[in-house]
């Protein structure tokens, strides 16, 4: 009874226009004036959900992703990748889909992609002639990479909430992450073709010129999991790590300017409050979810239908990318995280491969209509009707689930780095 | 109403001054934890309770900072396609509710205060440090509603939208 | 009927939560199903000083903690984890059966709502776990230390020389693996449950703290049981102290061949080179208020 009030309450409110936060604020503060839990438990939860230092990532890695943008670190990775694949038949649609995946070691989230490398890309793109709708769909679909391929802000937050270690999960989304660029290619060599021929191959000379040139920002990824993988520093240092070496990075070889520093102070307060804030208000709901024992009366359901651990995942699959056309990832992260986990223990499913499911489970609601965050970005950039984006956003999907799926059912292909790496524990 | 919108903007520009502050010095400060391991194989006893203290106040100072300026994450479509009552209904009953939660957070603080008498190991930081943050963010928030609600009143725009 | 929420920072099949389900049993049985007590295992509720708040606010109704944690909230408990206050098991049982534990419990109740239903819930004394092999206290010297959160751990671990380093439990293993930490100490039977030893190999028995784990319960909600129902949760936390003694007894008889069959080394050391620099320092702390005046010497003249 509590507990619909408290899902009404939440939806009602987010429905409104309330901020997710609030609308969860609410939601949880109707739950407890109808039950006999103690409500000064929010007092407590809201505080420590944020005591763990591991979060401390979250804005060190934003902060490393504006450092890379504003040293124009992210047009010299679009200028490599483009001596790289623009010749093949696709042309910038694959340099599009490769920029993505060397800036996604560099920045834990999909927005510093979409907002930063998507303005070049689609620039580009439009320029070179391809349609503007099909450039727009490119850059979104590639920027769900980001989440992917390590680091991760969403990882981070997945390993905090569940004590799962951050270093097993980056290293689960390496596989996967680069499975969603070659599955984005295909599609594009196949579909892209028809529209403007490639451009000339790069002679062998320009492009090690170029790679030696970029070597510092591409190494980056590089950097930071071989830190966390030898245990140089713990994901938070890994965070700062990043930061000083972007910096550095920057520097020196593009135009960071002194100044340049209050205002990625400011964007980077901006992107990790939205999300350390959604995390604080709703920390009272996780706390709810283990004494209300949700997690073992949902999994005792999936037992009985004989499929469990299968059953289970099909379903989080589908809940996840419903709730994800219409609800933030963050917020669907925070609030579902905890249930889910539960859930997965109790049927034997690994909390490694569940997170990376998870994350990319709801990379996928950032490009699905009609709430999809990154289809709005690109739309704004691109300067087309929502709707064109929207239908021809819909044939990458089959690339992007067909990965999810192969992922979700073959736990090895995220689970082996991590077992060959990180021994023990 | 307008001089308490003033007096919150004044505020707001002191919270994002020390957010920025606060993000850069926990920057430095684990950047130095890294630097006096591999330098010096020391390290710093006691930084964790300094950087908790520092996110958790970052959190709320800068959530107070994006409420004003309506950052916050939300969902947006069905607000767009309400009639321009409907919004004003939707405002309305969102700044209410969120007054609501506010006083609500208040009372259980006042419920708890007396419980909090543990301190940080190290610093020796009393717990109140770490469990005032939150209202540090929802003070201004409520006298932000407030303002909402008036100028909801007199048929202007929400103040504070960048 | 009464539920109750327990809080237990261990894994559910931990010796500490197996005890804690126990407890939870025998209290059903023994009121006659009028007290229904649920167990939350893996700190799910909060752990350590933060859910003795949180039992203390009365938002968890009972929590199992480590003893040494209650130093958080009276002082006087650093005594029991600074190091080699005891001279063995025997002493420390006897300290916790004296009247001046009841006088410290009685404190804890009066002035911070908290009841100890049982102080003697069994685990194995806590010992040093490295990197490098530690015979002595030269070999302590300037190694990265983990050390609980409580001042009187800190003060021990810095008196004996090593550089003291907080890392929350949860990220303790990866921290010795990736030597962001070089030793840590903590109860025999936690290394092998936690796998410490595959990070770092070397385990030296010097057993400095006796620990035992504590089942608190709010006092105010305690006062509000029938009398049935309060000697219902006194005698089951009891019978629990009892069990968690058997499983105590053959985690013990393990723990050492479970180390060395994966490899790794059980040093046993002559303690009282390390009990000498922390019995020369310990008036000091004393003077600087870590426990009360007088306190050593009274626990020192339990026979
Ligand atoms: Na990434
Ligand atoms: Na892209």
């Amino acid at each position: 009874m509590a507990l619909i009030a408290l899902f009404s309450v939440f939806f009602f409110m987010m429905f409104l226009g309330a901020p997710v936060a609030i609308a969860m604020g609410v939601g949880s503060m109707a739950y407890m004036l109808l039950s006999d839990i103690p409500a000064t438990v929010m007092v407590f939860s809201m505080v420590d959900s944020l005591g763990g230092i591991t979060l401390l990532a979250i804005p060190f890695f934003v902060l490393a992703g504006e450092i890379m943008n504003t040293g124009g670190v992210t047009h010299r990775i679009f200028n490599f990748a483009n001596l790289l694949v623009g010749h093949v038949r696709g042309g910038l649609a694959h340099v599009n889909i490769l920029s993505s995946m060397f800036f996604a070691g560099i920045s834990g989230s999909a927005v510093a992609d979409t907002a930063g490398l998507g303005r070049i890309e689609i620039k580009a793109m439009t320029e070179a002639g391809y349609p503007r709708p099909f450039s727009a769909a490119v850059t979104a679909a590639s920027s769900c990479i980001g989440p992917i391929i390590p680091p991760s802000i969403l990882m981070v937050l997945y390993g905090t909430m569940t004590d799962v270690s951050i270093p097993a999960l980056f290293l689960g989304g390496l596989v996967p992450g680069v499975l969603l660029g070659v599955a984005m290619m295909i599609y594009v060599y196949v579909a892209g073709g028809r529209y403007v021929a490639p451009g000339e191959k790069a002679s062998l000379r320009a492009i090690g010129r170029s790679a030696v040139r970029n070597a510092f920002p591409l190494m980056t990824p590089f950097v930071i999991l071989a830190g966390l993988v030898f245990g140089l520093f713990t994901p938070t240092e890994a965070g700062v790590v990043a930061v000083a070496y972007a910096f550095i990075v920057s520097s020196v070889m593009g135009d960071m300017r002194l100044k340049d520093i209050g205002p990625m102070l400011v964007a980077t307060l901006e992107t990790s409050t939205q999300i350390l804030f959604i995390l604080a208000m709703s920390s009272l709901f996780g706390w709810l979810v283990t004494t209300e024992r949700i997690p073992e009366t949902l999994s005792a359901f999936f037992d009985m239908t004989g499929y469990g651990r299968v059953a289970f995942l099909l379903a989080v699959n589908i809940i996840l990318l419903i709730l994800g056309t219409f609800m933030s990832l963050t917020s669907i992260l925070v609030i579902f995280t905890p249930t889910l986990v539960g859930m997965g223990n109790a049927l034997g499913v690994d909390p490694v491969h569940l997170g990376v499911v998870v994350v990319l489970n709801l990379t996928v609601g950032l490009i699905t209509p009609p709430l999809g965050w990154a289809l709005y970005i690109v739309t704004e950039i691109a300067e087309i009707r929502f709707i064109d984006t929207a239908r021809a956003i819909l044939p990458f999907l089959i690339p992007i689930l067909f990965v999810l799926f192969l992922i979700t059912y073959v736990p090895a292909l995220v689970l082996f780095p991590s077992e060959y790496l990180l021994q023990a524990q | 109403m307008q001089t308490l919108d003033r007096i919150l903007g004044r505020l707001h520009a002191i919270y994002l001054r020390v957010a920025q502050a606060i993000l850069a010095a926990l920057v430095l400060g684990v950047l130095t934890q890294v630097v006096f391991r591999y330098a010096f194989s020391r390290s710093i006893l006691g930084l964790e309770e300094l950087t908790k203290l520092g996110l958790i106040w970052l959190t709320f100072l800068a959530a107070a900072i994006l409420h004003r300026n309506r950052k916050h994450i939300s969902v947006s479509a069905l607000y767009d396609v309400m009639s321009d009552g409907g919004k004003r209904l939707a405002r309305a009953i969102t700044s209410v509710a969120t007054i609501a939660l506010a006083v609500f957070l208040f009372v259980q603080m006042a419920e708890v205060w007396a419980f909090m008498m543990l301190k940080s190991p190290i610093y020796r930081i009393p717990d109140t440090w770490f469990r005032l943050a939150p209202l540090a963010a929802f003070v201004p928030i409520v006298l932000q509603e407030f303002v909402n609600l008036a100028m909801l009143a007199r048929h202007q725009a929400a103040p504070g939208r960048r | 009927q009464t539920t109750l929420r327990l809080a237990c920072p261990s894994a559910a099949d931990n010796p500490t939560c197996l005890a804690a389900n126990r407890f939870a049993e025998e209290a059903g049985a023994l009121s006659g199903g009028s007290l229904d007590i649920q167990v939350f295992p893996a700190g799910q509720l909060g752990r350590g000083a933060e859910a003795i708040q949180q039992t203390q606010a009365g938002i968890i109704d009972l929590v199992v903690e480590d003893i040494t944690n209650y130093a958080n909230f009276v002082n006087d408990y650093n005594i029991i984890s600074w190091g080699f206050t005891f001279r063995d098991q025997d002493h420390f049982k006897a300290f916790l059966e004296s009247d001046i534990e009841t006088r410290l419990e009685t404190q804890l109740r009066e002035q911070y709502n908290l009841r100890f239903l049982s102080v003697e819930w069994a685990k194995l004394p806590r010992v040093v776990v490295s990197t490098k092999p530690v015979f002595t206290p030269e070999d302590l010297k300037g190694l990265k230390f983990r050390v609980p959160g409580i001042p009187s751990y800190i003060k021990t671990w810095e008196t004996l020389g090593t550089n003291p380093t907080s890392v929350p439990w949860g990220e303790a293993f990866q921290a010795l693996k990736t030597g962001v930490t070089d030793a840590m100490e903590s109860p025999l039977d936690s290394i092998v449950a936690q796998k410490f030893h595959l990070a770092a190999p070397y385990v030296t028995l010097t057993n400095h703290v006796f620990p035992s784990i504590t089942l608190a319960i709010n006092e105010t909600k305690f006062q509000k049981l029938s009398a049935d129902e309060q000697s219902a949760l006194v005698e089951a936390a009891s019978r629990a102290a009892g069990y968690s003694a058997e499983l105590a007894t053959q985690t013990e008889q393990t723990a050492a061949k479970k180390i060395t069959d994966d490899g790794g080394f059980v040093i046993s050391v002559n303690s009282a080179p390390f009990r000498k620099m922390l019995a020369a320092k310990a008036s000091e702390q004393e003077a600087d208020g870590l426990w009360s005046a007088g306190l050593m010497d009274e626990i020192q003249a339990i026979k």
